[in-house]
């Protein structure tokens, strides 16, 4: 990856599609997607489950359900090389590096008759074919702060926290340059949780590490990212430095969103602030969220919001924003 | 006296081959008629398990559980059907809560036995905002998105008038938008029939959104009990304090913000 300009994106996705299905039966889970993750930075990706997210995640690694999803349009560049049309054998060359992945479900993705030892073994020869071995596995141990008799041992013989420090040495096994990381923590404890944020945060300044965090949940991300992407029904809506988004949130939904993450009653005594479900994937003229946005007028629910500037580098894409920061 | 009231449970599992599990060990707690108790643990607290003696789905090896002044682990056959009618449990996973060959209709008129009518079952779908309530009833639950599940199983809950709603992690399932929606529900159905919930959760911001009390467990025990707010502001038990500092929110720590 030396080629690579100095100025040029780790990543950089511009306006991605990913359909799933038959022509008759398209479904659209990325309708229009941008994302940008320069070296070393932590990026939150947010949104709903149906939003997306997963999917476009999947998508930076080749990693669509073959013959089912595919990329259907816009362009995703790694490292400056344009990869939106690669292959099968073109991507293995890139998966674990420069891009590795880590998931929710650690134990779905480790095989269980399989010693940790030798899995993690068999990521460090993917890329490093004259690494020592052992001592390279016993580094890659240290760094996640897993104990060496975890190498001998099964994985069902683990906790839920110490099987996704397995997954993350995995990855790391590769020397990734970005890690992207599908709802690390979902599935664990909350003390849990903290430890493997706070290990992810260490291991990003330890190897100069561009990370990728997909999340459901904005508190998690608030606190481990620096800038962050917020999508809705397969679109980016909403981006910009994590501060600024979270404090000055500029379209409807990420307001609505960090209210009902907050479970605090608002002031009409309510916890809830968005109306209805996140809705069915599919085709609409207008802004996806119009249905259930409380100022949509005629221009919302008949043409697509452009990207705006809200300030410097945060972005959202709605309608009201020009008139909504005059009065706010 | 209390709603509900445990004294002295304890709950060991034995298995074979594996050294014993004592899963609750010497709990003791109350839920008084109106307010919202939430217990909060990690997985494996026991806290779960403590649910499930408490609706007696499994027996204690010591102590007893009062419902209404009455002990439950004194009933039996038809005698603890009825008392449990008036407590009723909400689970995590609406998505397997529920027979998925029944409709909606058979699902409720099951659970509303005093009164089965068709406007009946309608007015309990729309006490928990389904609506429009009469094309549901012929749903079946799969048809149903996740919150739309969630809401029907507390309007099953709410089905037999229950003193008592067991709530074993309510919101995990839901997504963050349709969270809040589901937690104004369950504050409006207090609100108009003073309905009592033991709430149950990993969840502290949820815990602090929306109980009167809160009673910490960790490895069976409960290491902390008191108020929502100075149990939050002032945690005397190190794990506690762990598990505050563990919380990630928007705003910060949850010990600086506001409490419901």
């Amino acid at each position: 990856m030396s080629t690579t300009a100095p100025a040029e994106s780790l990543l950089r996705v511009d306006a991605l599609q990913v359909t799933y299905g038959p022509p008759s039966h398209l479904v659209h889970a990325v309708a229009d997607a941008t994302l940008m993750v320069e070296a070393g930075e932590a990026v939150g990706l947010a949104g709903e489950s149906g939003c997306g997210k997963s999917t476009l995640a999947r998508a930076l690694l080749g990693l669509l359900p073959e013959r089912v999803g595919r990329v259907s349009g816009g362009r995703i560049r790694i490292a400056g090389k344009d990869v939106t049309a690669f292959r099968d054998t073109q991507w293995a060359a890139l998966r674990g590096h420069p891009v590795a992945m880590v998931f929710q479900d650690p134990l779905s993705f480790l095989n269980p008759v399989v010693r940790i030892g030798a899995q993690i073994a068999e990521s460090v020869r993917q890329h490093d074919r004259d690494v020592a071995l052992a001592p390279r596995c016993r580094e890659l141990l240290e760094l996640v702060k897993l104990p060496e008799t975890v190498l001998r041992q099964y994985p069902h013989e683990l906790s839920g926290g110490m099987r996704q420090r397995v997954m993350l040495a995995i990855a790391l096994g590769c020397r990734p340059r970005l890690l992207v990381a599908d709802e690390p923590t979902t599935a664990l404890d909350v003390t849990t949780q903290a430890e493997i944020m706070a290990l992810l945060g260490t291991l990003r300044g330890q190897l100069n590490m561009a990370l990728l965090v997909v999340s459901h949940d904005l508190g998690l991300l608030r606190w481990h990212c620096d800038r962050l992407y917020i999508m809705y029904a397969g679109r980016t809506i909403e981006w910009g430095d994590t501060v600024s988004v979270i404090d000055r949130p500029a379209h409807p939904y990420t307001r609505g969103l960090i209210a009902a993450s907050r479970l605090q009653r608002g002031s009409n005594g309510r916890f809830g602030a968005l109306r209805g479900e996140v809705p069915a994937l599919e085709q609409r003229l207008g802004c996806p969220f119009a249905p259930r946005c409380a100022d949509a007028e005629t221009v919302c629910r008949d043409c697509m919001p452009d990207v705006t500037a809200v300030t410097g580098a945060h972005h959202a894409k709605c309608w009201q924003l020009g008139s909504r920061d005059a009065a706010a | 006296m209390p709603l509900l009231e445990l004294r002295h449970i304890s709950k060991t599992f034995t298995r074979r081959g594996v050294s014993p599990l004592r899963a609750v060990d010497d709990v003791s707690l109350t839920v008084e008629r109106g307010e919202c108790l939430a217990l909060v643990g990690e997985s494996g607290s026991g806290k779960s398990t403590l649910a499930r003696l408490a609706l007696r789905l499994i027996d204690a090896d010591e102590g007893e559980v009062l419902f209404d002044g009455a002990g439950l682990h004194k009933l039996s056959g038809n005698a603890l059907r009825q008392a449990r009618i008036k407590m009723q449990p909400v689970f995590q996973d609406a998505s397997t809560a529920f027979n998925p060959r029944r409709t909606v209709r058979t699902i409720l008129r099951q659970a509303a036995v005093a009164d089965p009518s068709e406007a009946h079952l309608c007015a309990l779908l729309e006490r928990v905002e389904l609506r429009p309530a009469l094309p549901l009833l012929a749903r079946y639950p799969n048809e149903l998105s996740g919150g739309q599940r969630q809401r029907l199983s507390i309007a099953r809950a709410l089905a037999t008038e229950p003193s008592l709603i067991i709530a074993d992690e309510p919101l995990s399932g839901a997504d963050v938008s349709v969270r809040a929606q589901i937690l104004d529900l369950l504050a409006d159905l207090q609100e108009q029939s003073g309905v009592s919930y033991l709430l149950i959760t990993h969840d502290i911001l949820l815990a602090r959104a929306f109980s009167h009390r809160i009673a910490v467990m960790h490895q069976g025990s409960i290491v902390e009990r008191g108020d929502t707010p100075t149990v939050l502001h002032a945690p005397t038990h190190a794990y506690t304090r762990r598990l505050l500092d563990a919380v990630q929110s928007v705003d910060g720590p949850v010990a600086d913000a506001p409490s419901a």
